[in-house]
């Protein structure tokens, strides 16, 4: 639920920030159809700016409520995830004795008993 | 995301998704699961998927993994199977020579694979996977002092191998070498300091050894390294580790404070200062065994 407020506020944040761009550019279209866009005149206005910052603010909070739970990011936390299976399975000297100790696989003739 | 559970009882898949994330997982973290693999790779088959062209690259390795599995469960014709598609796709590669190797002992042929070994091995001796494979059938054979002699060689030019030490280690248990297993282990937590599975192993193999002071040493060791400021304690890991370290602890204070009279025995294993591990006085002692019961019975949270 607090993910969702967040995400709302980001959108909201976003939303703001597209709607004073918006207004930016009418303001200097404006200008420009009245013939008055000097260089002395083309400033964003003051509002506008205003209302980039604080979206901007807004936008910072609401990222920060919507972002998902920080991972573990320490060896022991790791360590807590895993088995003894995988610790100890040494896989590459894998050994073939229990098939023939279940009786599934004759051994051959020219092997050796072992212990 | 999910957790796959690699310890046995495991969740039958459900999903072909689901399936090829689980086999994924245990190829990632080399977990030698193999009827879990086979029940996942039967699942995929029987589903309408296209295998190959789903996994891609990653195919070749889903072969590998399933051709040990199939090995390791006698399941012959689908070992040779997967070994003719990776000849094909990869001839004269080491890895399909480690499988075809494998795939004699898994028959039975134990003779025949140590004599193709030892031909590879004549003309490129530094190939890893063979000479692994080589040691396993000296186990397999029963010739343990061969096995012992030929690891550690290997280990000599392969010292990184953490796998190696561990079997060493194994190999030297099984004859209740436990020293020389001890040694072993050492080698594995110098390489893998950040491991307490290892460090246990190396504990239980003291006390088994009855070091219980060296023992003692070394579960504290693992109890600090696991050791969780998080709720539940060790109630949430996926491991036994911290339960049986603290297990260890109280079995060791409970000897070191009341030695059977017969069986006084300094530790033989020296430390890096080369002094004998001494046991902690009586009064510590006995504050660490109240300690492990607190903890034992709190599940391992502090300040219980």
């Amino acid at each position: 639920m607090a993910r969702f407020m967040g995400a709302l506020i980001a959108a909201s944040a976003i939303l703001l920030m597209t709607h004073a761009a918006n207004a930016t550019w009418t303001h200097f279209s404006k200008l420009k159809a009245l013939g008055r866009s000097e260089e002395s005149i083309r400033q964003v206005p003051f509002n506008l700016i205003l209302e980039v910052l604080v979206a901007m603010v807004v936008f910072t909070f609401g990222i920060t409520v919507y972002s998902p739970p920080l991972k573990e990011i320490t060896y022991a936390s790791e360590m807590r995830k895993r088995t003894v299976e995988e610790m100890n399975s040494r896989q590459s000297f894998m050994r073939f004795d229990h098939l023939r100790n279940a009786g599934r696989i004759e051994p051959s003739s020219d092997e050796r008993s072992s212990t | 995301m999910a957790t796959v559970n690699v310890a046995s009882p495991w969740a039958k898949p459900i999903s072909t998704a689901g399936a090829l994330k689980t086999l994924e997982v245990l190829r990632a973290r080399h977990v030698r699961a193999s009827e879990q693999v086979l029940e996942n790779a039967d699942f995929l088959f029987a589903s309408n998927l296209d295998v190959p062209k789903k996994l891609g690259d990653d195919y070749w390795a889903f072969l590998e993994q399933l051709t040990m599995a199939a090995m390791d469960l006698g399941r012959g014709p689908l070992a040779d199977d997967c070994i003719l598609r990776l000849e094909e796709r990869f001839p004269d590669s080491p890895r399909v020579q480690v499988l075809q190797g494998m795939r004699r002992e898994a028959a039975g042929k134990l003779q025949e694979a140590l004599k193709i070994y030892d031909l590879i091995l004549d003309v490129e001796e530094a190939n890893a996977g063979i000479w692994k494979r080589r040691v396993a059938v000296y186990r397999q054979l029963g010739e343990t002092q061969l096995a012992a002699e030929d690891l550690c060689e290997y280990l000599d030019t392969f010292y990184t191998d953490v796998e190696g030490w561990l079997e060493l280690a194994d190999l030297y248990s099984t004859v209740k070498d436990y020293t020389h297993a001890l040694q072993a282990l050492s080698h594995a937590m110098v390489l893998a300091p950040q491991n307490p599975f290892y460090v246990l192993q190396f504990a239980e193999t003291a006390a088994t050894n009855e070091e219980y002071a060296l023992a003692l040493k070394m579960y504290l060791r693992t109890a600090e390294m696991v050791e969780s400021d998080e709720d539940g304690g060790f109630l949430h890991d996926a491991n036994e580790v911290a339960r049986q370290a603290w297990l260890g602890v109280k079995t060791c204070t409970t000897w070191l404070l009341a030695p059977p009279a017969a069986a006084v025995r300094t530790t033989r294993v020296v430390d890096a200062e080369g002094a004998l591990t001494q046991p902690p006085s009586a009064g510590e002692l006995q504050a660490l065994d109240e300690l492990a019961g607190e903890r034992i019975a709190g599940g391992n949270l502090p300040d219980q």
